[in-house]
C-alpha cells in the first residue's frame, strides 16, 4: 500500500466515522425507535411462556438430549403434537400440521398412514413427509444453536466418519469371522459449489456404511438417531463381541443436535445413499429428496444397486446480501484432526486436505510440535482443546483448560477421545462443560517433557511469556519441564 | 427503568443504541425500510431470548446475522409467493429495493451504495458498524484479504461521496470539484433526526 492509498483509507475511515450515528438516527428515527422498543417490551413479557424459552429450559434440564428438548418446543407451537403416539414423526408435518391423522396405534400392522412411503420411479399420489424445514428454522430461530454454521459442518463430519467406521468394523467383522477380506480405504469430501439450477449448495460424499429404507425413513424423524440402540446393531455387535480380539465401533453419535443442525445451514436436504449390508454386498441406491416445491420429502430408489456410502447434499440460502461465504473456513475453525481422510474442494479446487493424525486447521499458527502420537500439538501461536478431533470450547472458570482471557488453550493443542473418563460436552458439541483440567493436564505434561527434549530451542522466553498471559497453567507446566531436564542434565 | 420493565436494563440500553445501527446495517446490505425494521426487531427479540445465558459472545455479531439472514428469509418468501401466484417475475432482486423518499445524508449514501457490487455493501454494513477487517472476515466466512479488497474497492466507487464531505468537514468553503451528488452531507434535518 502506498502512501496516498494509505492517506485515503484514513479519510475513508474518518468520513464512515463521522458519519455512521447520523446515518443511524436518519435511518431510524426517535419514535419509530420507540415503537420498536415497545413491541420488544411486548415479546420479553410473553416470552417467559415461549416455545423458545421451553426448548432452552428442557436443555438445561436433560443436559444432553435435544431430541426431549425439541419435543417440548414443538408442543409448545403445536399442542397437538404432544399426542402424538409416534415421536418418530416430530419433524414431519404432522406435528405442524395437526396430527389428527396419526392417532392410529403405534405400530399396528407396520401402517404408516400419511407417512413416508417408498416408491418405485413414480412419485405418491400425495406428498408424504412434509420436513416443514422453514418451521423448523423458525424454531430454531430463537435458540442459540441457530446461525452457526459450524455445528451443521460438524454433524455432516461426524456421521461421515460413524458411517466410514461402522464399514470398516463389519469388514474386520468379516475378516476375522470368516476370512474374507477386502481394501478398504475411507474416505470424506466436502464440496461446495452450485447445482444445475444454479442454487449454492455444500455436499459431503462418504464411502462409508451408506443407509437402508428403514435408516433413511427415520434420518429426519428423530434427530440425534442413535443406530447404536437399534435391535439390528445390538445382534451385529454381539456377534463382534465374540470375535477374538473383539470389533470395536468407536462412534460419534450420541446424543446431539443431529440431523436438525443441518436446518441451520441449508433450505433443503437431499440425500442419496446405498448402504453395504453385514455380508459386504451393497443395496439399492436410494434417494431422499424434496419435491418441487420444497416443502414435501420422498424417497425413491434412484438404482437397483450402487457403491455403498452416503452423500448429504444442504441445498444453501441463496446468497443473500452476503453472497456466497466459503464454507471451507468454517471447516476449519471446526474440525482439528480427522479420523479419516477428508478434504474440501470448492469447485474444482481443494481447498483443504486433512490428513488422519496431523493437525490442520485455523486454531494452530507458526511452528508445530506433535507429541505423544499427535495428542498433544504444541504450536507457536494459537491453541485449541480437541474432542475426537474436532474443536471445543471449555466452559471452566478454573483450571487449566480455562484461560483469564476467556478464550481456549493457547501454546498447544490437546486432543482428548470423547471416551476420556468425566468428559461430558454440551448440546451442540462445541463446549466441553465438565471439569477436565487433570486430565489435559497430566497429558500436557508428559508431552512437554517429549517437547524440551526435544526441541527446547523452540521453547523461547518470548513463547513462555505469550502463553503465560493466556494459558498460565500452560506455561508453567513447560517451565516445569524445563526444570526437570535440567536438574537431570546437570 | 422502572421495576415492571421486562427488559433487563442492559439488554434495553443495548437495544436503543444497536437498533438504528441495525437498521442502517440492513438498509445498507441492500433491504428496504420495512424489512429492515422488521427484522432488526425479531432478531433483538430472538437475542433476548438467549441474553444473560452467556452463549452469545459478541450480541452485535450475533444479532446482525441473525438479522440478516431473517430479512433474506422474507425477501425469499415473498418472492415464493409471488412465483406461485404466478405474477411476473417483479424485479425481486434483493439489491433493489424501493426508493422510498430516503432523503438527505441516507439517501445519497444508499444511492451510493447501490451500485456497488453485493458483497462490497454487505462488508460496508459492517464496517459502519465499526468492525475492523479481521472482524468482518470472521462473521462473514471471508478471508480478511477478500474483506480487505472489498473496502479498497468500494473506498474507490464511494469516492466522490467521502472526498466532498471530507472537504466540507475540513471547512473548505469550496465544494470539491466533482458532481453535486453528496452536496448535502450534514444538513440540518438530518443533524436533528441524529440528537439521542
Amino acid at each position: 500500500m502506498n502512501e496516498s492509498d494509505l492517506a485515503d483509507a484514513a479519510a475513508f475511515e474518518g468520513w464512515i466515522r463521522r458519519t455512521a450515528d447520523q446515518l443511524a438516527g436518519t435511518v431510524l428515527p426517535e419514535e419509530r425507535l420507540t415503537e420498536m422498543m415497545t413491541a420488544i417490551r411486548a415479546a420479553a413479557e410473553k416470552q417467559a411462556g415461549s416455545a423458545g424459552h421451553a426448548f432452552e429450559q428442557v436443555l438445561e434440564r436433560t443436559g444432553t438430549d435435544t431430541f426431549v428438548a425439541f419435543r417440548a418446543l414443538v408442543s409448545r407451537v403445536n399442542p397437538e403434537a404432544s399426542r402424538a403416539r409416534r415421536p418418530a414423526d416430530l419433524y414431519g408435518v404432522q406435528v405442524f400440521d395437526g396430527l389428527a391423522q396419526d392417532e392410529g396405534r403405534p405400530g399396528a400392522g407396520g401402517q404408516r398412514r400419511g407417512h413416508l412411503t417408498v416408491v418405485r420411479d413414480e412419485p405418491p399420489p400425495a406428498p408424504d413427509l412434509r420436513l416443514a424445514s422453514t418451521a423448523v428454522a423458525d424454531l430454531l430461530m430463537g435458540t442459540h444453536l441457530y446461525g452457526d454454521r459450524g455445528v451443521a459442518l460438524r454433524e455432516l463430519y461426524q456421521n461421515a466418519v460413524d458411517a466410514c467406521r461402522y464399514r470398516r468394523a463389519r469388514y474386520e467383522y468379516l475378516a476375522r469371522a470368516r476370512g474374507v477380506t477386502r481394501a478398504y480405504d475411507p474416505e470424506i469430501t466436502f464440496t461446495q459449489g452450485r447445482d444445475d439450477a444454479g442454487r449454492p449448495f455444500v455436499e459431503c460424499v462418504d464411502n462409508g456404511v451408506g443407509m437402508g429404507e428403514e435408516e433413511l425413513r427415520n434420518l429426519f424423524s428423530r434427530a440425534g438417531a442413535r443406530f447404536v440402540e437399534s435391535a439390528g446393531f445390538r445382534a451385529e455387535s454381539a456377534n463382534w463381541q465374540r470375535c477374538v480380539p473383539p470389533v470395536v465401533l468407536h462412534h460419534n453419535s450420541r446424543f446431539g443436535i443431529g440431523v436438525l443442525s443441518y436446518f441451520m445451514l441449508a433450505e433443503e436436504v437431499e440425500v442419496t445413499t446405498c448402504p453395504m449390508d453385514r455380508h459386504g454386498e451393497s443395496g439399492p441406491e436410494l434417494r431422499l429428496a424434496a419435491d418441487g416445491r420444497g416443502s414435501a420429502y420422498r424417497i425413491v430408489r434412484a438404482r437397483e444397486r450402487g457403491e455403498p456410502g452416503t452423500r448429504v447434499r444442504l441445498l444453501l440460502d441463496e446468497p443473500t446480501a452476503c453472497g456466497e461465504p466459503s464454507l471451507a473456513a468454517a471447516l476449519d475453525r471446526v474440525l482439528g484432526i480427522a479420523a479419516v481422510p477428508t478434504s474440501f474442494r470448492h469447485g474444482d479446487d481443494v481447498t483443504s486436505v486433512w490428513t488422519p493424525g496431523e493437525f490442520r486447521g485455523a486454531r494452530a499458527a507458526g511452528w508445530t510440535v506433535p507429541c505423544l502420537g499427535g495428542r498433544v500439538l504444541w504450536c507457536e501461536d494459537g491453541g485449541a482443546l480437541l474432542v475426537d478431533g474436532l474443536v471445543t470450547e471449555a466452559e471452566l472458570d478454573r483450571g487449566l483448560a480455562a484461560d483469564p482471557a476467556g478464550g481456549t488453550l493457547r501454546g498447544a493443542v490437546v486432543d482428548l477421545p470423547a471416551t476420556t473418563p468425566g468428559l461430558v460436552l454440551s448440546v451442540d458439541r462445541r463446549r466441553v462443560v465438565s471439569e477436565v483440567s487433570a486430565t489435559v493436564e497430566a497429558l500436557l505434561s508428559q508431552a512437554a517433557g517429549e517437547l524440551v527434549a526435544a526441541r527446547a530451542e523452540l521453547v523461547t522466553a518470548t513463547w513462555l511469556e505469550r502463553t503465560e498471559r493466556q494459558s498460565p497453567a500452560v506455561a508453567a507446566v513447560v517451565r516445569d519441564a524445563l526444570a526437570r531436564r535440567s536438574g537431570t542434565s546437570g | 427503568m422502572s421495576l415492571t420493565d421486562p427488559l433487563p436494563d442492559r439488554f434495553a440500553a443495548f437495544c436503543r443504541r444497536d437498533l438504528p445501527r441495525l437498521v442502517r446495517h440492513l438498509r445498507m446490505s441492500g433491504y428496504d425500510q420495512d424489512l429492515a425494521e422488521d427484522a432488526a426487531q425479531e432478531a433483538m427479540i430472538a437475542l433476548l431470548e438467549v441474553w444473560g445465558t452467556g452463549r452469545v459472545a459478541d450480541p452485535g455479531a450475533w444479532v446482525r446475522c441473525v438479522a440478516g439472514r431473517k430479512a433474506a428469509a422474507a425477501v425469499r418468501r415473498e418472492r415464493r409467493l409471488r412465483e406461485l401466484h404466478g405474477q411476473a417475475a417483479l424485479e425481486l432482486e434483493l439489491s433493489v429495493p424501493a426508493d422510498h423518499g430516503d432523503e438527505g445524508a441516507i439517501g445519497t449514501t444508499l444511492r451510493y451504495l447501490r451500485v456497488l457490487p453485493p458483497m462490497q455493501r454487505w462488508v460496508m454494513a459492517w464496517l459502519y458498524d465499526g468492525y475492523k477487517s479481521a472482524e468482518i472476515a470472521e462473521h462473514t466466512g471471508q478471508t480478511p484479504a477478500t474483506v480487505r479488497s472489498h473496502i479498497r474497492h468500494a473506498r474507490r466507487s464511494l469516492r466522490p461521496l467521502w472526498e466532498a464531505e471530507n472537504a466540507e468537514t475540513a471547512g473548505d468553503t469550496e465544494r470539491a470539484g466533482n458532481t453535486g451528488n453528496a452536496g448535502h452531507a450534514g444538513n440540518a434535518e438530518s443533524k436533528e433526526a441524529d440528537g439521542r
